[in-house]
């Protein structure tokens, strides 16, 4: 058989997803980011391998996305890196190809995209501020003491959710204050919380643009059912939460490196899964070149500089693209 | 006079610098912009103002450290804050404790007599014919430059090598900066052209994504500030086409001597959706976005500093623009922030969905 993988490297979450030949998901991991993604792509490769059985598997191509797609791809050699906004389109037209709207929210930003016959039209991505993403929530969950899973079915049983101020999260954070001393229970504040996250993505991020069903929402806050009610609520139609609504991503660069295979039919770059008992080192510098002082980054892999970025004027960069070629 | 002026891409350190020491000026450039440069003008300059100021700003202390007396900078009048920039520089750099002077230039509005004043030192008792003979030198680097850069743009996604073109770019840039020939000057711009041509063997019709860059004067033209944004478009695969450039705007400024054609059809263009002038390149912007689609071009992107009121009305406008025409239209906003990350994936993301269209390119055969 004939697998293709994707890595989806972003702030919060590292995904992987592995897919066959027809486009199949056969394994997928989600896991933390936690600020240290070279640690995150090596422990999800390692789950992967540890999911799949290894003699069945054979990887014709490797695709990256999000914002460590650059790194993940020098990391695990891939053949495609790909933005985020194209990966996640692709994905989701694999499960309908009529869609026309996707709500992606995940940790540190979200997007929307607008689609048309199967071609992204527009796209928004947050440009200002946190207030629409899930890193509000989480900050919330944590003033609230209450684990940010179980977040959604406290605001499902909100039967009268109390209006917070959603436009900024200091603001929300005032209000959300006020209001518990006030009194108002936790369920209802919660449900306030999801309908100001809502509030604010439609105003913001989704500004301008035509929201038409189809509607597909995903990304790791898609999990959080008290967010999806509440966009069912503000728009009055249906939300389609796909099942890997977590790995999107991922599944959409695993999808790209199967047509990269397909239209090249060209060897995958691939290190293979025993790249998790390498040793990987980044070390950087600061050149002094210019009083840009610019922080330049290696990258090596036992003991070999395989990527440095991180310049303004190029001098030192030396990308992936440029050793595999 | 030790004189300084600001960093403009590669116009005012050639250009500009070629006019006033042929005029006898000892000219100090503000060093390129760096960092330090930001951060000065972060440091000194109002928090709410917009991005060009603060880097303008950096750029004067840079070169008053450097030993320049005498600062020239340009004016404008009309409802966006530039026309104050000057004044409200002066003021810091003042309060700063610089001693300098500064001359700024600007559409003779009423004050004729200080407009000539100031030019008449600058003219430094030059005679007539040498002051225009200067004037005449320096006016041929400007439109070389921009030529040799807006060929760079159609260029560089075409190159066999990459990284060529903008190396050929920079040595013909520096033979201009070189020399006080006008024959000289044609005979770098033939032999860069001819370079060009080399690196682009067997690509010379291949038909690229086609993007017109819009929006604010400074950040479309500085590329420390709009993250060598012209570049990156280049290494994806696009030809840019400037919507703003110098030569255009230097005219605009003598609009005042004599009409300007090509401002006149921009302005009929946007007229549909904006009538009137909303100060900076507001109503250029969208005149140019309704050209571009009626060229036949793929999109446009919008490059802003961050609160600059003409482009946010623009802004707003280009929506209803974009989905009239079915022209995608891009912003970018820019302020201090010095990470690409999020700006390199909405250009990535951006020129997927334009060849998508394109080239009619489903995602996902089915």
């Amino acid at each position: 058989m004939s697998e293709f993988l994707g890595v989806d490297v972003g702030s919060i979450s590292t995904n992987l997803a592995l897919i066959n030949e027809k486009g199949e998901v056969r394994s997928q991991v989600y896991l933390r980011t936690q600020g240290q993604p070279i640690e995150a792509i090596k422990k999800g490769m390692e789950e992967m391998r540890q999911n799949i059985s290894l003699d069945s598997v054979q990887i014709r191509g490797v695709g990256t996305t999000g914002s460590g797609r650059v790194l993940a791809g020098t990391i695990v050699g891939a053949d495609i890196i790909k933005n985020e906004i194209t990966s996640q389109a692709v994905a989701t037209l694999q499960i309908n190809p009529q869609v026309r709207t996707i709500f992606e929210i995940g940790g540190q930003d979200s997007k929307i995209i607008i689609l048309q016959n199967g071609i992204v039209v527009d796209f928004g991505m947050n440009t200002i501020c946190a207030a629409g993403t899930g890193s509000f929530l989480d900050q919330q969950a944590y003033r609230l003491k209450i684990p940010i899973e179980k977040f959604g079915d406290y605001a499902l049983q909100s039967t009268n959710s109390v209006r917070i101020a959603g436009r900024c999260t200091v603001f929300a954070e005032s209000d959300m204050i006020h209001k518990q001393q006030l009194g108002y229970e936790k369920k209802d504040i919660i449900a306030g919380l999801c309908e100001a996250l809502v509030r604010n993505y439609l105003n913001n991020v989704a500004k301008g643009k035509k929201i038409c069903p189809p509607i597909f929402f995903q990304g790791g806050v898609a999990s959080n059912p008290g967010i999806r009610k509440s966009f069912e609520k503000e728009l009055g139609v249906k939300i389609s939460v796909p099942e890997h609504h977590k790995v999107m991503g991922a599944i959409g660069a695993a999808l790209l490196a199967k047509e990269e295979f397909e239209n090249t039919g060209k060897e995958t770059s691939f290190r293979g899964f025993n790249l998790v008992d390498k040793e990987y080192r980044t070390k950087g510098f600061e050149c002094d070149g210019c009083p840009n002082r610019c922080e330049v980054v290696e990258i090596f892999i036992e003991n070999e500089l395989v990527a440095r970025w991180g310049d303004r004027c190029g001098k030192w960069s030396l990308t992936y693209g440029q050793i595999v070629t | 006079m030790k004189v300084t002026m600001p960093n403009l891409g590669s116009l005012a350190s050639i250009a500009g610098k070629s006019l006033l020491s042929n005029l006898g000026h000892e000219v100090i450039l503000p060093p390129p912009n760096t960092k330090r440069t930001l951060d000065l003008g972060v440091r000194y300059a109002p928090e709410y103002c917009c991005l060009p100021l603060k880097i303008v700003l950096g750029n004067f202390i840079e070169a008053l450290e450097k030993g320049a007396d005498t600062i020239i900078t340009v004016g404008g009048w009309g409802p966006c804050r530039f026309g104050y920039y000057s004044e409200i520089q002066r003021m810091i750099l003042k309060s700063l404790g610089y001693k300098f002077e500064m001359i700024s230039l600007e559409v003779p509005h009423g004050n004729l007599i200080r407009m000539l004043n100031y030019i008449n030192r600058l003219r430094n008792k030059k005679s007539l014919p040498s002051f225009i003979e200067a004037f005449k030198l320096a006016w041929a680097k400007v439109v070389t430059i921009e030529e040799l850069e807006k060929e760079a743009l159609r260029v560089r996604p075409r190159e066999n090598i990459k990284g060529e073109t903008s190396k050929i770019l920079k040595r013909g840039l520096s033979l201009i900066d070189n020399t006080n020939s006008i024959e000289e000057i044609e005979r770098i711009k033939q032999k860069t052209l001819i370079d060009y041509s080399k690196i682009i063997e067997d690509n010379e019709d291949k038909d690229l994504i086609k993007i017109k860059l819009v929006g604010e004067f400074y950040v479309a033209l500085e590329p420390f500030v709009n993250h060598n944004i012209e570049e990156k478009l280049g290494y994806l695969g696009v030809e840019v086409e400037r919507g703003v450039s110098a030569i255009p705007w230097i005219s605009s400024f003598l609009k005042f001597f004599r009409e300007n054609k090509l401002q006149d059809i921009i302005e009929n263009a946007a007229e549909p959706y904006l009538a009137q002038s909303v100060g900076g390149e507001g109503q250029s912007t969208i005149g140019h976005i309704v050209l571009a689609s009626e060229n036949g071009m793929d999109g446009a992107i919008q490059v802003i500093p961050f609160t600059c009121m003409p482009e946010i009305v623009a802004e707003i406008i280009s929506k209803k623009v974009s989905d009239d025409l079915n022209f995608p239209v891009l912003t970018l906003i820019y302020d201090e922030q010095t990470g690409e990350e999020g700006l390199v994936t909405r250009l990535d993301a951006f020129v997927d969905l334009l060849k998508m269209k394109k080239f009619e390119r489903h995602l996902i055969r089915r």
